[in-house]
């Protein structure tokens, strides 16, 4: 009876399944006679929603050219090493400004400037300079790798919704602000520390006598477990700034010296003592129970989305993944709050692979008899992205602020949602604040990179336990007062030194 | 007296139960957690229940799109041809080594335990070369056609161990009818030895169904992963947002499905399959 | 002479058609195994970066040099992390799933039903473990193994989120899945003859004596096996931790030898991939050579 039941399940799966269509074909598009160039994009949803609009709008502008989506596997790094092992790049493929180096330096795209150079239609200089520098691999380097198509400045996403159930001292709403408009008039560091202590105390209170706590409150998230900011100090655009603020750095490049062969050992100031006083100060103000709590939690899900946390520092993009987890709450935007703030793109790179391809229908090129390679094709599709109806593509998906400086203030990106949100914070200069790009790591070896920004991190989860600092947090920095955090700190630095000197 | 023997014998065996029932719910506790995550609502993972306070089953929903079910027709085909390919390769090999005399013999056995030791990871990267000249990274061909070469060494292993327990006397009655080596294989051997036979493809099957590094290492198209591996790309490796708990669990709790169906009817002959010949020699 | 070389090819012809069986598995190892073998040794002498064509440059012993020089740090932590589990996880394993068959062989009712349900946890797929442990032990209050912890009122774990911590949840977790040993146990345990246990009753041997001079002495075999597959497993582990969704001060506490590897072999450094493979292999061949050697106390009963 049990093999019956068994051999019948089998049966009916095997045949349900062979009747399933496959959901990875794409629609069937019209390519006859039409140029075909491939383009890498990263498997997220969001990602390949944006890509479409861009298909659209390129396609329409373009009609003998297809673009046609090739979704990398996995997350960046593994996909990209894919295509190195077995060259298989696309034409045109996607490039987050903090990862492009270790292909850009190695040959697998081309420096756009010569593109640039030939066309007088377009220049790079109508695009945040801040974006163009981190498209170079290192600090020396002066090619443009790829076409930035957003300008991702770190923010602070509010939750609303859970602010508006937070009292402070005052007894007042949002904090002691009664408002969220009045919390934007008052928000600076000092403000954001208000906010962090009103909701920690909040979620505190709720926790201890959870039986009373009403009903709204809980949907709103102010239950334990919840915390005043997702920090994400394990980013770099977050965790760098945050560190120069208190006077550190862990990337140093005015300690790189004067010689041909930068002083690596000190350009890695991660256990200098300035850094350290910086950590401390990190340690201090925001590692406080109930206060950060990086992202890539285990449970999958960050926490900002799901409700556990009432602030978030992050980019734009991000906005995206607050609304695929159905977030039950309001979202609203303020400027990150300390003296430095990170700001880094993403963007399309040519891959060297595409000026070696030729498509049959291709054109010839103005003045020659030369055909049109894939890359000149991919050229028109990076000049679409960086165009204003490019701009407008993504800024219809509510995930992109247009790089283009001449964007600052009108295009879709400002509609989406609500045109009341405050989408200002995404491009505001606050006052007193210096932006940072957040490329410094390029000035290592490129195969060093991926082991110094992972030991820099995994530094940022130490210095925030309590085990590292002694009891009284008053010493003066120094060995001897600080050993512990000392000795962990050095012990990260020799595994990045190595990877290093053995990249030299 | 007796009845004192008694009572401390129904005390013994009361404590007994009770640490056996004590250690089954603690075995049980993961895979019923996650039946029970992956029927909660957003909010009851939000608040970190252990049992839903409601029971939905949106997260199934949500989990089981059309891509999910393409994974799964992949996993079931790779399963039920290389099941098929390992079975029939093992057994023949079985049969060579345990009921055929010739020169060589012993030295190729031993060979092939060798192989048991062999850490699988030393033979990637010159096998993804290989697989690569010959055109078969992004196909299933690398994870089928190794078992038809064999099938594994602890499968030979333990159908030669099965077959040796079958007397001489019947292979040998059959060759005096005239029945040539394979005959004797495929028509004596094969059905006396269903019970081993059956161990195999079950073990096979479900080492199939769950197999992740090696769709890991030579399977990079989407439309041709694994349930595994689309599940990883999916809910652990994943360049965007990753799905609540709730939709993670219920994809999870489908696909043990059919390996915990495939359990409970055939439990018997997977227990039994290991007493088989024991592992001595 | 005619019947003589009739004769031969009588010979060559069966033993053809004999090796014919055999020939897959032949063919197999040399195509999958040996040949990769030797040429993953060949590609360690090279340097090998960028695509899968191409054998690279010959450096000769270079690779080896940088591993055992200025990769050590990293290396020697790995090996470190994988000689720890090994050292710890697999006596464990092997005493607690003998405990646990022990249990098992007792005849009392519904014994099949306890089995089954010990034996459930090793069918969960790879993937699926991954993504189950860490949900349920992650060091956030919401985890369940926390929240059960706090109900209980102890103060919540870090479990897998810490680095100090992590391998020891590893390891817990990985008890989880002792029903494949368990099975083997049982089996050798139930194909021992009640006569044993008959005569050692005559002669008035309690629960004890019996467990140490028959039960144990009887199951070596299995002891035996048990001790060379879990060596060459353990030292192998790698699917279950990168299945893990968990911080990454957890995951630096597992960077097992074969992580290391995929790393390497992630980020294109091929050559460097294959000569930590071989030093894996070499070090799996030395201890499986050391317990070879040393199984005198392995008793195979009367056919050997």
């Amino acid at each position: 009876m049990k093999k019956f039941f068994g051999i019948l399940l089998a049966a009916v799966m095997c045949l349900g399944l062979t009747a399933c269509t496959n959901p990875f074909e794409e629609e069937p598009e019209e390519q006859d006679g039409k140029v075909v160039i491939e383009v890498g994009v990263l498997g997220s949803t969001t990602e390949q929603e944006i890509f479409r609009k861009y298909k659209n709008g390129f396609q329409e502008k373009y009609p003998n050219v297809v673009v046609q989506l090739e979704a990398i596997p996995g997350d960046y790094a593994t996909g990209m090493n894919n295509y190195v092992q077995n060259s298989t790049f696309p034409d045109v493929v996607f490039a987050p400004g903090d990862q492009h180096a270790a292909y850009s330096s190695r040959g697998h795209f081309v420096d756009l400037r010569a593109y640039d150079e030939a066309d007088d239609t377009f220049s790079f200089d109508d695009i945040y300079p801040e974006l163009i520098e981190t498209t170079h691999y290192d600090s020396t380097d002066e090619g443009i790798w790829f076409m930035p198509r957003d300008y991702n400045k770190v923010v602070t996403f509010v939750n609303k919704t859970m602010l508006a159930l937070v009292p402070g001292e005052n007894g007042q709403m949002y904090a002691g602000y009664g408002s969220f408009e009045a919390l934007k008039e008052a928000w600076d560091l000092e403000t954001f520390y208000e906010v962090c202590a009103a909701v920690t105390k909040k979620v505190a209170e709720n926790a201890a006598d959870p039986s009373s706590v009403p009903q709204e409150e809980k949907v709103a998230g102010l239950i334990r477990g919840t915390v005043a900011v997702d920090a994400r100090y394990n980013w770099y655009p977050a965790y760098e700034p945050i560190l120069r603020h208190y006077g550190g750095s862990m990337i140093s490049l005015d300690k790189a010296g004067e010689g041909e062969e930068p002083d690596y050992n000190a350009m890695l100031s991660v256990d200098s003592d300035e850094t350290m006083q910086a950590y401390r100060s990190f340690y201090e103000n925001l590692a406080k129970p109930g206060y950060v709590k990086q992202t890539l939690a285990s449970s999958g899900a960050a926490a900002f989305p799901n409700s556990q946390a009432a602030m978030w520092f992050t980019t734009r993009p991000s906005w995206g993944e607050v609304n695929s987890a159905n977030a039950t709450f309001e979202v609203d935007f303020l400027p990150f709050p300390f003296d430095y703030v990170g700001v880094g793109c993403t963007g399309y790179a040519i891959t060297t692979l595409a000026e070696t391809r030729v498509s049959e229908y291709a054109e010839t090129k103005e003045g020659t008899n030369e055909k049109m390679t894939n890359a000149d094709y991919g050229w028109l599709f990076l000049k679409y992205i960086a165009s204003e109806d490019g701009q407008n593509a993504i800024g219809e998906t509510g995930m992109g602020v247009p790089s283009l400086m001449s964007m600052k203030d009108k295009g879709t990106w400002l509609e989406y949602g609500s045109a009341d949100i405050n989408h200002e914070a995404f491009v505001l200069d606050v006052e007193g604040q210096q932006t940072m790009a957040v490329n410094d790591i390029y000035s290592f070896p490129a195969t060093a990179q991926k082991t110094v920004s992972d030991n820099c991190i995994s530094i940022m989860t130490y210095v925030v336990k309590d085990s590292f600092w002694p009891a009284d947090l008053t010493l003066p920095i120094d060995r001897n007062n600080y050993k512990e955090i000392y000795a962990k700190v050095d012990e990260y630095k020799n595994v990045m030194m190595v990877r290093i000197n053995a990249a030299n | 007296m007796r009845s004192s023997i008694k009572a401390k014998r129904a005390i013994g065996l009361t404590l007994k139960y009770l640490f056996l029932v004590v250690l089954a719910v603690l075995f049980l506790f993961p895979v019923l957690e996650m039946i029970f995550k992956s029927f909660m609502t957003d909010q009851d993972i939000r608040f970190g229940l252990l049992f839903p306070s409601e029971f939905t089953i949106q997260p199934f929903l949500d989990a089981l799109d059309a891509e999910y079910f393409w994974w799964l027709k992949n996993t079931l085909i790779i399963g039920v041809v290389s099941m098929l390919g390992i079975t029939l390769s093992s057994s023949l090999c079985a049969y060579g080594f345990a009921k055929l005399r010739f020169k060589g013999r012993e030295l190729c056995f031993s060979l092939v335990l060798a192989t048991l030791m062999l850490p699988s990871i030393c033979m990637q990267i010159p096998l993804y070369k290989m697989y690569y000249a010959m055109g078969w990274t992004n196909s299933w061909l690398p994870l089928i056609v190794p078992g038809f070469f064999g099938g594994g060494a602890l499968n030979i292993f333990l159908m030669r161990q099965y077959m040796r327990g079958i007397p001489d006397s019947i292979c040998d009655a059959a060759k005096m009818d005239g029945a040539n080596k394979f005959v004797v294989y495929a028509l004596i051997i094969m059905p006396m030895c269903l019970p081993i036979v059956g161990y195999v493809m079950l073990t096979s099957f479900i080492g199939c169904w769950n197999d992740f590094m090696t769709p890991l290492l030579y399977i990079n198209e989407p439309a041709m992963y694994n349930l595994s591996l689309g599940l990883y790309y999916r809910y652990v490796n994943n360049a965007g947002s990753i799905p609540p708990a709730n939709v993670q669990m219920a994809a999870a709790t489908v696909m043990l499905i059919p390996c915990a169906v495939l359990f409970f009817c055939f439990q018997k002959v997977l227990i039994n399959g290991v007493t088989v010949g024991g592992v001595k020699g | 002479m005619r019947a003589f070389t009739q004769n031969k090819k009588a010979k060559i012809c069966d033993w053809l058609t004999s090796f014919a069986f055999i020939l897959p598995v032949v063919l197999g190892i040399l195509i999958f195994t040996l040949f990769p073998m030797v040429s993953s040794l060949i590609f360690s002498f090279t340097r090998t970066y960028t695509t899968v064509k191409g054998t690279g440059e010959w450096v000769g012993l270079q690779n080896y040099i940088d591993l055992f020089g200025v990769y050590w740090p990293e290396i020697g932590k790995s090996i470190g992390i994988t000689f720890l589990f090994t050292v710890i996880s697999l006596p464990l394993t092997l005493v607690l799933s003998f405990g646990l068959a022990f249990l098992l062989t007792k005849d009392i009712k519904g014994i099949k039903v306890f089995r089954v349900i010990y034996y459930l946890p090793v069918m969960i797929p790879t993937v699926v473990s991954g993504i189950l442990w860490s949900m349920l032990a992650n060091g956030s209050d919401m985890s369940a193994f926390n929240m059960i912890l706090n109900a209980c009122g102890i103060p919540s774990f870090p479990f897998y989120d810490s680095e100090s911590t992590a391998m020891f949840t590893f390891i817990v977790m990985g008890f989880f899945t002792i029903g494949s040993s368990m099975i083997l146990w049982i089996a050798q345990i139930k194909s021992i003859p009640d006569t044993m246990y008959e005569v050692a009753d005559l002669e008035g041997a309690n629960a004890f004596v019996k467990l140490v001079s028959i039960t144990i002495p009887m199951c070596t075999p299995i002891i035996f096996y048990n001790l060379i597959t879990g060596i060459i497993n353990s030292l192998q582990v790698f699917s279950n931790v990168i299945t893990l969704n968990i911080e990454p001060s957890g995951k630096e506490a597992l960077d097992f030898i074969v992580v290391q590897i995929y790393d390497y072999y992630n980020s294109t450094d091929l050559s460097m991939a294959c000569a930590l493979s071989w030093i894996l292999f070499i070090i799996i061949a030395a201890l499986s050579a050391v317990t070879f050697k040393f199984n005198k106390w392995v008793y195979y009963g009367e056919d050997v």
